[in-house]
C-alpha cells in the first residue's frame, strides 16, 4: 500500500513559525467565536436564565445524543458587521437518536432571537444542507421574526425559508419544530410548516399578530395565552401537536418524535470498518501551511494526516505535477482528492484534472478539493497554447460532475483557480477554511498594480498628468482594503464558506461530511458539457 | 463395601456445588436438583445431570421426598447428599432414602431423630455426662405453669423450637410480662416453619460464645473429633463469621471439650459428619446447645486447619470406609476465617435482597470462594439469601483476617445489596482482631459504623464517578449508529462539556461530572461537583474496563451498567451509581409520600384504609417475602391517601404499595 513518508520536520525553524503563525490566527479567531457563545451579552443571558430558559446551545447539546458529536457551520457569520458574531443564529449537524439532523435554534439572547439578513443567509444555506444531503431538520424556535430595522433587507427573501419547510416535507425530509417561547408574525410559519410541532405549556406563543395589534386591528381585548399559547394550540387550534411540561420535556420530545422517523441510510457505507488512522500527528497539521502565504508547500504532508492509514493512491504522478491527485478512503469512505501543489495551473494540471473528476464519477467516488492556488498561469506562451481551453475542461467536468464534492481552502484560492477548484459558487456540498485561507480575484499586491497601472495608462492615453505620489497611496490602500478582503475571517462572515475549521478537525469534520453524505446512494455522471478541445 | 456411582445432591446453591467438587474429584457422577427459579443456577451447570422439581416453594421442590427419591431411581444415582438445611436433618426422609435401597450420606435416621428433638437430645446427652442448660418444654403449659416453669429457669430466658435451627423462632424473654405472648408467637412461627409447634425455653447466657466441635463417626467405632469452630459472631441468631481455632479456647479446653463432644456422639453411636454446639460463658463454662447431624456451612474452616476434606470423608464413610486417623493432626493447623456473603441489607435491619447479580467475580488466588452464584445470575426470592462464603486461611489469626478482609474488598460484586461492607468492617475491627467475639458482638458495634468502616471505596467516590463516566462514553461510542469513529463528543465550537448526574446510595446530592474529551481520545478536562481534577488521564480504556490515573495514581476500574445503574470495582471496593437520567418520562415521578415495596413478595395484611391519619411509625401494612414478614411503617405523621394494593397482591421491587400525604399540626 502507497503509504506517504513523513516529510515534516517538526524541530525545524520553518514549522516552529508556521505553528506560531497558526495558533495565533487560532486564538483570534477562538477569542471571535467567544462573542457568538456569549449571545447577546451577560445581561441578555442572565435574564433569560432568570425565567428558567436554557441557552440556545444548552438546548442543542440536550438534545443531542451523549457524546455524539456536533459540527456548527459559519460561528463567525456577520463578523466584522453591525450585526452579532454568529448572527442571532445557530446551525449545525448533530445526532438525535441516531439521526443526522440538521438543526437550527434561534439565539433569543441576540434581539429577542430576530432574523437580520445575515441570519436568513444562514439559515438558507443551513436549508440548502438539508435539501442537498436529504436531511431531517429540527427547528429550536424563540424568535420575534424580523430585524424590524433591516427587514427591507430580509423580508422579501425571507419568505424562501418557509417555502423551503415544505418543500423538504414533500421530498419527505421530515421538518420538527420545538417552539421554546415567541414564535409571532411571520415568525409563525416556522412551526406553521413544520410536520411536527412541540409546545411547552406557559412557554411557547405562536400567533400572527399579539395582543396590541389585534386591538389595533378589531379592536378585541385579547390575552396571549388565548391568541396563542401552548394550551390553545394543542387543545383548540391543533397547531400543535405535542404539549411538553417544560423545556427539557420538549427536547425529550423531540427526540421522541426522531426516533419514530424510521430514517434509513440508503448510502453504500463505509467500505472499510475500523478504518485505521493517519500514521501521522494531526497536531502537525498546524505547523505544514507557510506562514508566508506565498512559500506553497506540498498538500501530501496535509493528506497524510487526514485520510486512513495515510495510504494515498497517487494518479499520474509524474503529470501536472503542481496539482496533486489521488484516491484514498478517509473513515473508511472512499474519496479522490485534487490538491494544489506549487500553486499554479497549467495546461497539465487543467487536464489532469479533468481527467481524474471523470474517473471518480465513473466510479462514483466522492471528490475532495484542497484549494491552494493562486489561479491558472497567465503568459502569451499559455495563452497560445490554449490554457483557457484547459481551464474551461476543468471548470466544466467540476460544474457538470454528480459526486458529491468537499472543498477545503487550506491556503488560498485565487482567480479563475477558484472555480476549477470547486469554489462557492460551485455548490461543494461543504466548505471550510482553514485560518490561513484567503480568496479573492487576484493577489492584494496584484489587483492594485493593475489598477494603478490602467489609471497610469489612462492619463497617458488623455494627455493629463499622473501624481505618481497620490498614485501609490492610492495602491497601497486599495492593496490594504483587498488584502484584508481576502482573508479568511472576512470571507467567513459572508457565508463565503461554512466556518473555518482548526486544521486539526479537518479528518473529522470531513468524516462527518462523508457520513451525511452517505445518506443517499452516489450516481457520478456520465456525461459533461461539450469539451473545448 | 457399597461403592457409590451416582451421587443425587438434595440440595441447591453452593452447597450442592460444594458436594460435586469432592465427587468429581472421586470420580463420581453427579446429578443435580433444580426448581423452577434455579433452571439456569451454577449448580445445576456443574451437575453431570439435573432433575426437574417442578414449582418454587422448597416443600414443592428441594423438599418433596418422594419425588427426589424418584430422581434416584430415574437417574439411577445410588446415593443422596442431602447437604444442610431442607431434608438434611429429616429423620422421615433418611428413612425412606434407606428403605428405597439408597446410600444416604449421612447419619442414621435413628442419630437425627434422636438429635433433632433438641429436648431428647438435651436429655441422652445430660446422661452421657455432658453439660447442658436448665430447659423445659413450654408447649402443652397453662398461663400459670408456664410462669412458674419460667421462673424456675429464670430471666432472661431463651425460647426455641424444637424442630428449628438456623435460629429461626428463637425470641429472648426479659420478664414474665412477655412471656405469653412470646410463646404463642413461637409456636405459631414453629408451626407454620417445621410443621411442629414444640417450643421450649432454657437459661440464657448473656453474650456467650458460640463454639461448636466438628465430630465424625465411622461405621467401624470411631468417633473423633476435628476441633471446634467459633461462630459467635451472628446476627438474626445466624452466623455470619465462624473461624477455626477459636481464639478463646486453649489446649486444655480443646482437649476437655472435644472429648464431651465426642460422648454427646457416642450417645447416638453417630456415624458420618456432625457438629456438637456450645455455649461458652465468661468463665469457660461451656453447656451442650444442640447437636446438628449434618455437614454445617462453615465446615471450610475445619477442612483448612485440617486438611481434611470433609465431603469426601462423608462419602467414604457413607461407602462403609474407616477414618483416616493417622491423617488428623493432634491440633489445628494455622488459622483460618470464613464469612457468608448475604445478599442483604445490614443497615436495614438485614433485610434479604434479591434480584439479579449483576457482577460476581473474585480472584480467588488466595482466598476459597464456595458459591453457587456467577456474574448474571438471578438471587432469587424463594430461599435463603446466602450468595457465598469467602473463607482465608493464614499462619496467624491476624493474617487470616487481613487476607480475607482485602479479598472481600476487592470482589466485584454489583446488583443486590450484600453485606460485604459490614464483614469487611468486622474483619478490621479492633475488638474482632483482638479474639473479643461473642455473641453480642454485633450489640456492641452497630452494623452501621462496621459497614462505614469497612468501605473504603466512598473516600475515592469522585474517582469512581470519573471511571463511571469515562467507561459510559466509551460504550456510548461504541453503540452508536452514525459516526462512531468520531472523537467522543467532538464540537468544532466547544460550548459545554459532557456531563452525567451520579446518585450514591444514600444521597440525595447528585454528584455531577463534567468531561471533555480530547481530538486524540484522551481527556481535556474533567470536574467533580464543580471542581476540576488535575492530572487525570487515561491510559487505555473501553466500556467495561479503565486504567486511570489520578494526580498520578494508577487504578483498574471494571465497569458494568446496567438500567438505570452503573457498577464500578476497582481496588477500594465497590459503588453502584444511580444515573440521574437526562430526560424525566412522565409517568416514572413517584409521588412524593409514597411507600415502596423493599422487594419483590406478597402483600399479607394492610392496616389502614384510603382517608385515615396515621402516626409515624405507625404499621401501614405487612409484606411476606424472602420466608420473612416485613412492615411497612409511616415515616411521619400523615394522611393514606392511596392504597394501590389489595391483600394477597404480588408486588415487585419498587412498587407502590400505599401513598401518605404528610399532615403538619393537629389537623384530623
Amino acid at each position: 500500500m502507497p503509504i506517504l513518508p513523513n516529510r515534516v520536520d517538526t524541530n525545524s525553524k520553518e514549522f516552529e513559525t508556521n505553528m506560531s503563525s497558526m495558533l495565533e490566527k487560532l486564538r483570534i479567531i477562538r477569542e471571535q467565536e467567544l462573542l457568538s457563545l456569549a449571545g447577546g451579552g451577560d445581561k441578555y443571558v442572565e435574564r433569560h436564565r432568570k425565567r428558567g430558559k436554557l441557552l440556545p446551545r444548552e438546548r442543542i447539546e440536550a438534545l443531542i445524543d451523549r457524546d455524539s458529536p456536533f459540527l456548527e457551520f459559519s460561528t463567525l457569520a456577520a463578523w466584522g458587521t453591525s450585526y452579532n458574531v454568529g448572527a442571532s443564529v445557530i446551525t449545525g449537524i448533530g445526532v438525535v437518536e441516531g439521526v443526522e439532523c440538521l438543526i437550527t435554534a434561534n439565539d433569543p439572547t441576540v434581539k429577542g432571537g430576530t432574523t437580520n439578513p445575515f441570519t436568513l443567509k444562514k439559515v438558507i444555506r443551513a436549508s440548502d444542507i438539508t435539501s442537498t444531503n436529504n436531511m431531517v431538520s429540527i427547528h429550536l424556535v424563540e424568535s420575534g421574526g424580523a430585524d424590524l430595522p433591516t427587514q427591507s433587507e430580509m423580508f422579501i427573501p425571507g419568505g424562501r425559508m418557509f417555502k423551503d419547510l415544505t418543500q423538504h416535507s414533500k421530498a419527505a425530509r421530515p421538518t420538527v419544530s420545538l417552539v421554546f417561547g415567541n414564535s409571532t408574525a411571520g415568525g409563525a410559519y416556522v412551526p406553521g410548516m413544520s410536520d411536527y410541532i412541540v409546545m411547552i405549556k406557559e412557554r411557547s406563543k405562536v400567533f400572527l399578530g399579539g395582543p396590541p395589534l389585534v386591538k389595533m386591528a378589531t379592536g378585541e381585548e385579547s390575552t396571549d395565552e388565548e391568541l396563542g399559547g401552548a394550551e390553545m394550540h394543542t387543545r383548540v387550534s391543533g397547531l400543535g401537536d405535542y404539549l411538553a411540561l417544560d423545556e427539557m420535556d420538549a427536547i425529550r420530545l423531540g427526540r421522541q418524535i426522531i426516533s419514530r422517523l424510521n430514517w434509513r441510510k440508503f448510502g453504500s457505507g463505509p467500505r472499510t470498518l475500523n478504518p485505521e488512522s493517519p500514521l501521522y500527528d494531526p497536531e502537525e497539521l498546524l505547523g505544514i501551511p507557510s506562514a508566508d502565504p506565498k512559500a506553497p508547500f506540498d498538500p501530501r504532508d496535509v493528506i497524510a494526516r487526514i485520510v486512513d492509514g495515510s495510504v494515498f493512491d497517487e494518479f499520474k504522478p509524474e503529470y501536472g505535477t503542481s496539482l496533486v491527485t489521488g484516491f484514498a478512503e478517509l473513515h473508511g469512505y472512499p474519496i479522490g482528492i485534487l490538491a494544489n501543489h506549487r500553486g499554479v495551473l497549467f495546461s497539465q494540471e487543467a487536464q489532469k484534472a479533468t481527467q481524474f473528476i471523470q474517473l471518480a464519477n465513473q466510479v462514483d467516488t466522492p471528490l475532495l478539493f484542497l484549494q491552494n492556488t493562486t489561479g491558472y498561469i497567465v503568459g502569451k506562451d499559455y495563452e497560445q497554447r490554449g490554457i483557457i481551453k484547459d481551464g474551461a475542461k476543468m471548470i466544466n467536468a467540476v460544474s457538470n460532475s454528480s459526486v458529491p464534492h468537499l472543498t477545503i481552502n487550506i491556503g488560498a484560492s485565487y482567480g479563475a483557480g477558484n472555480y476549477g477548484m470547486c469554489g462557492r459558487a460551485y455548490n461543494p456540498r461543504f466548505l471550510f477554511s482553514w485560518p490561513n485561507a484567503r480568496s479573492a480575484v487576484m493577489g492584494a499586491a496584484q489587483l492594485a498594480g493593475v489598477l494603478a497601472m490602467v489609471a497610469r495608462q489612462s492619463a497617458m492615453d488623455r494627455g493629463l498628468p499622473f501624481d505618481e505620489e497620490a498614485a501609490e497611496a492610492m495602491r497601497a490602500a486599495v492593496e490594504a482594503q483587498i488584502e484584508s478582503e481576502s482573508e479568511a475571517l472576512f470571507l467567513t462572515a459572508r457565508l463565503y464558506d461554512d466556518g473555518i475549521i482548526d486544521p486539526r478537525d479537518t479528518r473529522t469534520v470531513l468524516g462527518m461530511c462523508l457520513s451525511v453524505i452517505d445518506k443517499e446512494p452516489i450516481h457520478g455522471t456520465r456525461g459533461y458539457g461539450v469539451f473545448r478541445m | 463395601m457399597k461403592e457409590i456411582r451416582k451421587l443425587l445432591i438434595a440440595n441447591r446453591g453452593e452447597i450442592a456445588c460444594r458436594i460435586m467438587r469432592s465427587a468429581n474429584e472421586m470420580g463420581i457422577s453427579t446429578v443435580a436438583l433444580f426448581s423452577d427459579p434455579d433452571t439456569n443456577a451454577l449448580h445445576v451447570r456443574c451437575a453431570n445431570e439435573a432433575f426437574y422439581l417442578p414449582g418454587s416453594s422448597p416443600a414443592e421442590t428441594y423438599l418433596n421426598m418422594d419425588r427426589i427419591i424418584e430422581a434416584c431411581q430415574i437417574t439411577g444415582a445410588d446415593a443422596i447428599h442431602p447437604g444442610y438445611g431442607f431434608l438434611s436433618e429429616n429423620a422421615q426422609f433418611a428413612k425412606k432414602v434407606e428403605e428405597a435401597n439408597i446410600t444416604f450420606v449421612g447419619p442414621s435416621a435413628d442419630s437425627i431423630e434422636t438429635m433433632g428433638s433438641k429436648l431428647s437430645a438435651k436429655e441422652l446427652v445430660e446422661s452421657h455426662g455432658v453439660p447442658t442448660l436448665k430447659s423445659a418444654n413450654l408447649t402443652d403449659l397453662s398461663k400459670d405453669n408456664l410462669c412458674q416453669v419460667a421462673d424456675d429457669i429464670g430471666y432472661p430466658l431463651l425460647i426455641k423450637a424444637s424442630s428449628g435451627g438456623g435460629g429461626r423462632g428463637m425470641r429472648i424473654v426479659e420478664n414474665s410480662s412477655q412471656l405469653q405472648d412470646q410463646v404463642d408467637a413461637a409456636k405459631r412461627e414453629a408451626l407454620s416453619a417445621f410443621g411442629d409447634a414444640t417450643v421450649f425455653a432454657e437459661r440464657y447466657l448473656e453474650n456467650p460464645r458460640h463454639i461448636e466441635v466438628q465430630v465424625f463417626g465411622d461405621s467401624h467405632g470411631n468417633i473423633v473429633s476435628l476441633f471446634e469452630r467459633e461462630c459467635s459472631i451472628q446476627r438474626r441468631h445466624q452466623k455470619i463469621v465462624e473461624e477455626a481455632p477459636s481464639s478463646a479456647i486453649t489446649p486444655e479446653l480443646r482437649h476437655q471439650i472435644g472429648e464431651v463432644a465426642v460422648n454427646a456422639a457416642k450417645s447416638v453411636n453417630y456415624l458420618g459428619a456432625g457438629t456438637v454446639e456450645f455455649l461458652l460463658s465468661g468463665s469457660n463454662e461451656f453447656f451442650f446447645l444442640e447437636m446438628n447431624t449434618r455437614l454445617q456451612v462453615e465446615h471450610p474452616v475445619t477442612e483448612f486447619v485440617t486438611g481434611l476434606d470433609l465431603v469426601r470423608l462423608q462419602i467414604e464413610i457413607a461407602q462403609g470406609g474407616k477414618l483416616p486417623l493417622d491423617q488428623i493432626p493432634s491440633e489445628p493447623q494455622g488459622h483460618a476465617i470464613e464469612v457468608r456473603l448475604y445478599a442483604e441489607d445490614s443497615l436495614n435491619e438485614w433485610m434479604p435482597s434479591a434480584g439479579d447479580l449483576d457482577l460476581f467475580e473474585l480472584n480467588t488466588n488466595n482466598v476459597r470462594l464456595d458459591t453457587g452464584y456467577q456474574s448474571g445470575d438471578t438471587v432469587p426470592v424463594s430461599y435463603d439469601s446466602m450468595l457465598a462464603k469467602v473463607i482465608s486461611y493464614a499462619n496467624t489469626r491476624a493474617e487470616s483476617a487481613k487476607k480475607l478482609a482485602r479479598a472481600l474488598r476487592e470482589f466485584s460484586i454489583a446488583g443486590v445489596t450484600t453485606n460485604r461492607d459490614l464483614l469487611v468492617g468486622i474483619l478490621n475491627e479492633q475488638e474482632f482482631l483482638e479474639g473479643k467475639t461473642d455473641t453480642g458482638y454485633l450489640q456492641r458495634h452497630l452494623p452501621q459504623d462496621l459497614s462505614q468502616s469497612g468501605n473504603d471505596a466512598h473516600r475515592y467516590v469522585e474517582n469512581y464517578a470519573v471511571a463511571a463516566a469515562i467507561c459510559l462514553q466509551y460504550e456510548q461510542r461504541s453503540r452508536a449508529k452514525v459516526l462512531r469513529e468520531l472523537p467522543s463528543g467532538w464540537r468544532n465550537l466547544v460550548s459545554a462539556p459532557q456531563h452525567y448526574e451520579f446518585l450514591t446510595p444514600g444521597s440525595q446530592d447528585p454528584l455531577e461530572i463534567t468531561y471533555l474529551m480530547s481530538r486524540d481520545g484522551g481527556i481535556e478536562k474533567v470536574t467533580a461537583r464543580g471542581n476540576a481534577i488535575e492530572d487525570v488521564n487515561v491510559i487505555s480504556g473501553n466500556e467495561s474496563f479503565l486504567d486511570l490515573a489520578v494526580g498520578g495514581v494508577r487504578s483498574r476500574f471494571t465497569v458494568l451498567h446496567k438500567a438505570s445503574k452503573v457498577h464500578v470495582q476497582s481496588v477500594h471496593g465497590t459503588i453502584t451509581f444511580e444515573i440521574k437520567e437526562r430526560f424525566v418520562e412522565p409517568g416514572s415521578v413517584v409521588a412524593p409520600g409514597s411507600m415502596i415495596a423493599p422487594m419483590p413478595g406478597t402483600v399479607s395484611k394492610i392496616m389502614v384504609e384510603l382517608n385515615q391519619i396515621v402516626e409515624a411509625g405507625e404499621i401501614l401494612l405487612t409484606m411476606e417475602a424472602m420466608k420473612m414478614e416485613h412492615t411497612i411503617t409511616a415515616p411521619a405523621r400523615g394522611k393514606v391517601v392511596e392504597v394501590d394494593i389489595a391483600e394477597g397482591s404480588q408486588v415487585s421491587s419498587g412498587q407502590v404499595l400505599v401513598v401518605l400525604m404528610e399532615i403538619d399540626g393537629e389537623e384530623t
